[in-house]
């Protein structure tokens, strides 16, 4: 049965898109169109559908859903351009008494210089990214004003009760959300989505959840959730909770109305993936947010969401390799399993990005200098320390001949790291002696995860344009065009001390008062079970003996 | 929206003005936007977002949906209005509109002095009096297809061109008719509605039977059967590897081997029971079989359906299961352990229409038909999405006449006869409380006023001639939108839903107070007033 793998994506709220239009457009900038060249490392047909418009054109369109608010898609089309027709029916076509005709337009919002030149270059049909560097950080608000993927007409599905940035009446809290569930409209749209999507497929893998965690979003996706685990119990779930800061001041009381969000998210989550995985850039993010991981080779503002999504979506477009390389049938189920032992259904990512090697440099050096940790934490409240007990890692970006040095030295050959083809041999290798005691796996493909444009420069200035490390700057007009990286995925006793942080946290919250400032009212007893699922979890992780 | 934003308050002039202010002139706002809408008059809108979203609509619920309401009363209104449509389907408008006549009634009121709570208590009262009136002039409609039929034209020919709009009602009052179901209540759910991208809107038929989003996954499955059973099911014929063989704990790769084959064998056990079934009943004769599963099937076991000739559906929607069978009999099986023909349904003609990369399976000719299937077509999506709000609410109006036995006379003859029976009543009622009756009479005439003015009359002559005839005539007398004349609504067909009328005095009376008394409500805290 080698047909299929497919896996579908399910967006939950803007912050998760923002980061989901980096990971599209991530994937789209590394196709391979030239039919000469060897295919790509990675099997598209996972997260990708192959379909047939009304102008029987071929379209190759992500397996996903795409959950936001009304007023937040700016130019983007509810329904797509791919199997619409494009215009604006004249009055006169509209079966109704002339004269009763109102035509009440919006204007148009203004395309950024990005996205003029996109269209353009749709005009030509040349796809030619990345021959200029741009210079968006100002002109991004939303998340399609960079978004280069095309979506599938089923994909996009928007909540008409709330209103992007509606400030009399945001889309705050996780009762808010499950309200929206149970409405009349959505939650059934949007199973029936979902549901297309899985009969489509032959042999689905299972569903990779983004989901806001510290808003309304929380509800639906804790509801979509739930739904998932009861009508296709049999298929993996794996859970990215998203946290982003969004505005630089909150009142106390939206400050603790995130915290009940974040314990619901995490408890409903935990108890409905297969393994869940909280991701932020910033180092701390309970109440209030607190500063940016560090990466060595990364200039980025950790409160702008277009930056911090392209560091997110990098780790994503690594880790789900484990699902979506072309050589093996490995699946989504295996790499959960391999990091949930004993209930430990949630992990901690690690990212390095980039993982430069410097000019001519190649592996088997660079581990050897390598000093300080390889990766920073991308799950907050986890710090990069000993106290992991399992990891999975996957490698992108090396090359077979950047693996040892061209001149070697004669004790080179005595290296317990040399005798490796791959880079995921040598860096497994490197890991079991650096690492005493962790159960490592490692997987790798050589192809590089591409950084062209609107991937935001973020990149310091001795990145050069493929990526490697020089100590002479890239001259400013170039852009880095692609970058290696590691991502990982680690069960480790931070992992439980984050969510007793938490707990800890939730505990101290005057709940009645929140309730009253509240919109509406969380069921006390549903929260009460949510901090004991989260104690409960995190005391899976209280000894690593038995793992 | 350009008009709404006409409400959005300056933060200054909130702060200078009494909140009571501030909300009359909100309620004024949305219903100026709202009321060329009214009736089968009104105006349509095209909107079209910055995006090219298109949406044509003259629903007012549709319309407050999509405006970007800011000011926090306006959008109290509104939530308000939808939360009725949510009930019954219908009356956004007439309750926009109300809601803003009764506060500006009121309005004159305060100025001259007068208490908001002396004006609450008598929209109160007139409210009671209001309901008595409603269950004088309801018209009993037990078992009459025709009023049904009325009725529901009447709902949607204030949505879509009459043409269309005739159409459609013949069909909400067949689908409802056909599913209901005696000692049941009914359940519009089983009328399932399918869109499909082509053709015109006039191409919308009523289909007596299922069609399905889906079709069949194997290329050698036949696209057309007739005389054949339906097995309805709800079991997994996809292998799946589970947790428990993930490669954790498993040492050999032999042993895993050998699980996995078990499992396989498991699933393909199943798919046998099928097959065997179908050959019992099937084998020499002019029978077929369908297979319609809620949970997977993967290739391997469509492969060995296809084999026997059998169509099989996999991932149908979980609703289907139940409009399956009560469409073609039988039971939705969970189990496929002692399978046996009287657990299937029965169809005369199955068959599958492709367009574009979309499937759709027809199934047909059923033996029973509690459930049917609204198919609309379009050229595009916003036209199937504009039918698919009109037939929504064609379905809701046909349902609400059979839930409540009883239709009211349209045309504005109900706002008539209110009004004219609350100035009567008023003489009885003592002190200023009076004038809060009185001021709901008047309130009532907006919907009768509108819908001359929106069909190019002038408001106060018909409002003359209305008040004359009813008073002289004695039987509920509405407004002849094509000529400006009196008509009796009775004798055109123009009713209304007892139910909606009922909704729209009550939620009116109730949001129209709370505005009234928003200093009094302030300081309970706002959390009165939702819903
Ligand atoms: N043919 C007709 N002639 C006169 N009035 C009509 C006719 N059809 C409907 N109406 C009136 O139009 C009003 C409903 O208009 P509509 O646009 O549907 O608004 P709403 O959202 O309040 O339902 C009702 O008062 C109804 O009696
Ligand atoms: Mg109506």
């Amino acid at each position: 049965m080698s047909s299929g793998r497919e896996v579908i994506t399910l967006q939950f709220g803007h912050q998760s898109n923002f980061v989901g239009a980096h990971w599209w457009n991530i994937q789209e900038s590394g196709f391979i169109y030239d039919p000469t060249s060897p295919p790509s490392e990675i099997n598209h047909d996972v997260l990708y559908r192959e379909g047939i418009n009304h102008r029987n054109e071929v379209t190759f369109t992500p397996r996903a859903i795409v959950v936001d608010l009304h007023g937040s898609l700016n130019h983007l089309k509810t329904s797509g351009e791919l199997y619409d027709d494009p215009g604006v029916p004249s009055p006169e076509t509209i079966p109704w008494q002339e004269d009763k005709i109102e035509v009440v337009t919006t204007d148009q919002p203004v395309k950024n210089e990005f996205l003029q030149n996109l269209e353009k270059e749709d005009g030509e049909g040349v796809p030619e990214n990345g021959k200029m560097i741009f210079e968006l950080d100002n002109d991004i608000n939303v998340w399609s004003d960079y978004l280069k993927t095309r979506f599938h007409p089923r994909t996009l599905s928007i909540v008409n009760e709330y209103k992007h940035n509606d400030n009399n009446r945001p889309f705050e809290s996780y009762i808010q959300g499950s309200e929206v569930w149970n409405s009349p409209n959505f939650g059934e749209d949007w199973c029936d989505k979902c549901r297309l999507f899985v009969e489509e497929s032959d042999n689905l893998q299972g569903f990779q959840i983004l989901m806001d965690s510290t808003n309304g979003f929380s509800g639906l996706a804790g509801e979509a959730l739930q739904y998932l685990n009861d009508e296709y119990n049999s298929k993996s779930v794996l859970t990215f909770p998203v946290l982003m800061s969004t505005s630089s001041s909150h009142s106390t009381d939206e400050e603790s109305m995130r915290i009940v969000n974040l314990v619901m998210a995490f408890a409903k989550s935990s108890e409905f993936s297969s393994l869940v995985v909280p991701m932020s850039c910033h180092n701390t993010t309970w109440r209030q947010y607190g500063p940016g991981r560090n990466f060595q080779h990364l200039n980025y503002d950790v409160n702008f969401s277009y930056h911090t999504s392209a560091i997110l979506a990098s780790y994503l477009e690594t880790i789900s390799l484990y699902y979506r390389r072309r050589s093996d049938a490995y699946r989504m189920l295996n790499l959960c399993s391999s990091v949930t032992p004993t209930g430990r259904k949630m992990a901690n990512a690690v990212l390095s990005l980039p993982f430069a090697l410097g000019e001519n440099g190649n592996l088997l050096r660079t581990l050897e200098l390598w000093e300080g940790p390889l990766w920073s934490s991308l799950t907050p409240h986890c710090e990069v320390d000993e106290s992991v007990a399992l990891q999975s890692i996957a490698v992108r970006g090396i090359q077979k001949h950047q693996l040892v040095p061209t001149i070697l030295r004669p004790q080179d050959q005595c290296n317990p790291l040399f005798n490796h083809t791959t880079s995921a041999g040598m860096l497994d290798a490197y890991l079991t002696f650096s690492c005493d005691g962790v159960s490592s796996q490692v997987i790798s493909i050589e192809e590089n995860i591409s950084t062209t444009a609107p991937y935001p420069n973020i990149f310091s200035e001795h990145i050069q344009r493929d990526g490697s490390f020089s100590s002479n700057p890239r001259p400013s007009f170039m852009a880095v065009e692609k970058s290696s990286s590691i991502a990982g995925l680690q069960s480790a006793k931070s992992t439980g001390d984050m969510l007793s942080s938490l707990h800890s946290e939730a505990s101290r919250l005057n709940l009645r008062r929140i309730l009253k400032s509240a919109t509406s009212d969380l069921e006390v007893e549903d929260y009460s079970e949510a901090k004991e699922t989260l104690l409960c979890l995190s005391e899976c992780y209280s000894d690593n003996m038995f793992i | 929206m350009a008009a709404i934003s006409l409400l959005n308050p300056k933060a200054e002039f909130a702060r200078a003005a009494q909140a009571l202010a501030v909300n009359i002139s909100a309620a004024k706002g949305i219903q100026d936007v709202m009321k060329t809408n009214l009736g089968p008059k009104g105006t349509m809108k095209m909107l079209v977002s910055g995006a090219g979203d298109i949406k044509i609509t003259k629903d007012g619920n549709v319309l407050l949906h999509e405006m970007q309401i800011q000011h926090p009363t306006a959008s109290l209104i509104a939530r308000a209005s939808t939360a009725m449509d949510d009930m019954t389907g219908d009356g956004t408008t007439s309750t926009v509109l109300v809601i803003g006549e009764l506060l500006k009634q009121a309005d004159l009121l305060i100025s001259e002095g007068l208490h908001p709570r002396i004006i609450a208590e008598g929209f109160n009262q007139a409210r009671t009096k209001a309901l008595e009136v409603l269950e004088k002039l309801k018209i009993e409609c037990k078992g009459n297809r025709e009023i049904l039929v009325d009725v529901a034209r009447t709902s949607l020919r204030t949505k879509v061109h009459h043409s269309l709009a005739d159409l459609l009602t013949e069909h909400c009052v067949d689908a409802v008719l056909a599913i209901q179901n005696p000692g049941k209540d009914l359940d519009l759910n089983m009328v399932e509605i399918m869109e499909m991208q082509h053709k015109t809107a006039t191409d919308t038929a009523l289909i007596n039977g299922l069609v399905l989003d889906h079709g069949a996954r194997h290329p050698d499955m036949p696209k057309r059967v007739t005389n054949a059973y339906i097995l309805t099911c709800n079991v997994s014929l996809e292998y799946e590897k589970s947790e428990v063989n993930s490669g954790f704990f498993y040492k050999t790769a032999e042993e895993r081997e050998k699980l996995v084959l078990a499992e396989r064998q498991f699933i393909e056990d199943r798919v046998k029971k099928i097959i065997a079934l179908k050959k019992k009943l099937c084998d020499k004769t002019d029978k077929n079989f369908v297979v319609i599963n809620q949970k997977g099937i993967d290739p391997l076991s469509l492969d060995l359906l296809a084999k026997e000739g059998i169509l099989a559906l996999r991932r149908a929607k979980r609703r289907n299961m139940e409009r399956l069978t009560l469409a073609c009999g039988g039971t939705a099986m969970n189990c496929l352990d002692d399978l046996s023909e009287e657990q299937l349904g029965f169809s005369n003609l199955v068959y599958e229409h492709v367009l574009g990369e979309n499937k759709f399976t027809f199934v047909e000719e059923c033996k029973h038909k509690h459930s049917v299937t609204i198919l609309l077509k379009g050229p595009n999506k916003h036209t199937l999405t504009q039918l698919k709000d009109a037939v929504r609410d064609g379905l809701r109006a046909v349902k609400n006449a059979l839930d409540d036995g009883a239709v009211v006379p349209g045309a504005g003859a109900f706002e008539v006869a209110v009004s004219k029976e609350l100035h009567k009543f008023k003489e009885t009622v003592k002190g200023k409380t009076r004038l809060g009756v009185q001021a709901f009479a008047e309130a009532m005439l907006v919907i009768p006023k509108t819908l001359s003015v929106n069909s190019g009359f002038d408001s106060q002559d018909t409002i003359v001639k209305l008040l004359e005839e009813y008073t002289s005539l004695d039987v509920p007398v509405g407004l002849d939108l094509s000529s400006g004349e009196i008509l009796k609504p009775a004798d055109q067909g123009i009713y209304d839903n007892y139910s909606v009328k009922k909704q729209i005095l009550g939620s009116c009376t109730v949001i129209a107070s709370n505005l009234l008394l928003v200093d009094e409500i302030m300081r309970a805290g706002m959390s009165s007033l939702k819903g």
